[in-house]
């Protein structure tokens, strides 16, 4: 049995809300060997996504509704068994509406759906699919 | 809001999520969720 490792990112806004990601968490994030590495959007910075293409063997990154960077809207991908998609999240109302995110999962057909934008984290499951938010990596 | 990110571990179709915030300069690992999907 393969054991995958997967870092989640989101909102650094780098640097027009934060200077860095805080010390404390680049010292785990360095020794973490992930097989995959998501930033979720809003990075802002392109030194920003130098750092997460750094950070593992595989990398999806979106753009946010802040980036300038060239990046795709949405990711689809699969580890191991289970079929991942990525969006920034700010195509949906209210922020983090869990229900519109339901939705977006379903059309694309993953069993987990990493969002961001709300800047505050969240895990859950709903209606079969789990949802993953790890808030903003620089706490903005 | 504190500084957060999300460490997941896939094996098979088990998932366990972990969820680090940054309180008080020390990383604390504040929440656990296991699941399992359907594939």
């Amino acid at each position: 049995m393969v054991e995958y490792k997967v870092l989640i990112l989101g909102d650094s806004h780098i640097h027009d809300r934060a200077n860095d990601i805080p010390g404390e968490f680049m010292d785990i994030l360095r020794s973490g060997s992930y097989e995959v590495v998501i930033h979720a959007g809003d990075l802002v910075d392109p030194d920003v996504l130098s750092l997460v293409k750094s950070l593992g063997k595989r990398q999806y990154i979106v753009k946010g509704n802040m980036d300038y960077l060239d990046l795709p809207w949405q990711a689809v991908f699969e580890v191991g068994d289970v079929k991942m998609g990525v969006v920034h999240g700010d195509q949906v109302r209210p922020r983090g509406n869990i229900e519109a995110l339901t939705r977006i999962a379903k059309t694309i057909n993953v069993n987990v759906l990493v969002s961001g934008h709300t800047h505050a984290p969240f895990i859950t499951e709903y209606k079969g699919v789990i949802h993953v938010n790890p808030g903003s990596v620089t706490g903005v | 809001m504190r500084p957060s990110f999300i460490e997941m571990t896939i094996m098979d179709n088990k998932i366990n999520i972990e969820l680090y915030e940054l309180v008080n300069n020390r990383v604390l690992k504040n929440l656990s969720r296991a699941f399992t999907v359907n594939v």
